[in-house]
């Protein structure tokens, strides 16, 4: 009996493709060819293997991003989550990364985990509405996020730091802003530096003063106007 | 312009304000007072910039979240997450969202609800122009070159033909070198299906062959979303 390391590509596509038909019939989970070609694909980079896998689980992709519930929020296609998650996917988990994948199950799981990036990717870089926490108000953003953004988000964080030295301060700053906490959480979350809402209140104003009135901080952010 | 009300309200209460406080007071002098509500308008505006740009700023990217989640990270860093996740509501949401996906029943979807979707190019989608046709670019008898600019990125494509049918080699060079596109795939589709796929190596480079001569949609696609397709090259030395 040939072994399955010894199976030709071609072999180990038409043993997967039988694998698949089986598990989609009637559930049966034969998996070693499947396994096999995902592990040349990967593991020796082959990228004849990379594309009979992705002709293979072709319809198991397209279910998966259909089924996604954000994927109707986005302007995105089926083909270009496909596209961008096997792209993750082969990057994350190419060379010596694959050894710690050793079933289909956690391969495929990863794939999944890769699809539903994709499309969060997508939904995050899309238009979001901002609605304040007046009921007068509402601020449209663009939230973005790519490689350049990142490094502009740490610049602007910098700044602040310099503008606002002591670490407590910080701290707060970094609820408040970062992780957009409401001043009741920020109590209960560091009761030690703030007992009551209205105390972060006190303190934020401080902070808030501070950093409007920083021009080089309003430019960041794209308000040249002083107020 | 000034107050037109008693005083004009404290710095404090404009930050109380900010942070959502239901003071029936402060909220009927800011109903009432034009040059007060300006100046909770242009604090809650600045708040907004500096929310907006530093949002998410600490959190990981979500494959890092699904990686927590499947044990594949190591000691220090799972720890590092997880104290991330316990205070930051919206990874918690992330976190709980992508479970419930890679936890659901993986039955196929039927054919068919998928054309129910209005399809656009979502951002970072560049469809570049053809700045050579095939027919045009020679490069001797035995190959030809296609070349491509789009968004700052030219795009080479060499067709040759070898003992194992047509081979393209493909190079993309960026003005800008920080953009890589060496973590990126490159596809070639026919009628919508996946006919080859090769990666691009660290010099944005990819390399495919035994390709049966035909038109073909060739699509380049980064990890990080951006998109590069042409629609349609022909692949053939047709000249």
């Amino acid at each position: 009996m040939t072994h399955i390391l010894d199976l030709s590509l071609e072999d180990l596509q038409i043993a997967c493709n039988k694998e698949l038909v089986h598990f989609y019939n009637d559930g049966s989970y034969q998996t070693q060819a499947c396994y096999e070609l995902f592990r040349r694909a990967l593991e020796e980079e082959n990228d004849i293997a990379l594309t009979m896998l992705l002709d293979l689980y072709n319809r198991q992709l397209r279910s998966w991003v259909t089924k996604h519930s954000y994927f109707w929020l986005t302007d995105g296609t089926i083909d270009d989550f496909i596209s961008i998650a096997i792209a993750k996917f082969y990057f994350r988990l190419r060379g010596s990364s694959f050894k710690n994948f050793s079933s289909i199950a956690s391969i495929l799981k990863y794939l999944k985990l890769c699809i539903h990036s994709a499309i969060m990717q997508e939904h995050r870089k899309t238009k979001q509405i901002a609605t304040s926490s007046s009921e007068d108000l509402e601020y449209e953003l663009i939230a973005a996020s790519s490689t350049s953004d990142t490094q502009e988000f740490l610049d602007i964080w910098e700044h602040m730091c310099l503008l606002i030295k002591n670490p407590i301060d910080q701290l707060l700053m970094r609820c408040a802003f970062i992780y957009d906490m409401k001043p009741a959480e920020i109590t209960v979350e560091h009761p030690n530096h703030w007992q009551s809402a209205r105390e972060v209140s006190l303190a934020l104003y401080s902070i808030r003063k501070i950093l409007r009135n920083d021009s080089i901080l309003r430019e960041m952010i794209g308000l040249s106007v002083a107020i | 312009m000034k107050c037109s009300q008693a005083s004009p309200l404290t710095e404090t209460e404009i930050s109380m304000l900010l942070d959502g406080e239901q003071d029936q007071r402060l909220l009927a002098h800011i109903e009432h007072c034009e040059y007060c509500a300006r100046r909770l308008h242009e604090a809650r505006l600045m708040e907004v910039e500096i929310r907006q740009r530093l949002d998410r700023m600490e959190c990981p990217e979500i494959e890092e979240l699904g990686e927590l989640h499947m044990n594949l990270l190591s000691e220090q860093r799972t720890e590092e997450l997880r104290d991330h996740v316990k205070t930051c509501s919206k990874c918690q949401e992330d976190l709980e969202l992508l479970i419930q996906y890679l936890d659901e029943d993986d039955g196929v979807t039927t054919i068919g609800q998928e054309n129910a979707k209005v399809i656009s190019p979502p951002r970072d989608y560049f469809i570049p122009e053809l700045v050579d046709t095939p027919l045009n670019a020679v490069r001797g008898k035995s190959g030809k070159q296609v070349r491509a600019r789009v968004e700052g990125v030219d795009l080479l494509i060499d067709i040759q033909l070898s003992a194992k049918g047509l081979t393209i080699t493909g190079t993309l060079m960026q003005d800008d070198a920080f953009d890589s596109w060496s973590n990126s795939i490159m596809q070639l589709r026919q009628a919508g299906n996946i006919v080859k796929i090769s990666p691009l190596d660290e010099l944005s480079m990819f390399y495919c062959e035994g390709i049966d001569p035909g038109n073909y949609a060739l699509r380049i696609t980064a990890e990080d979303g951006r998109i590069i397709e042409i629609p349609e090259i022909k692949i053939n030395l047709d000249f």
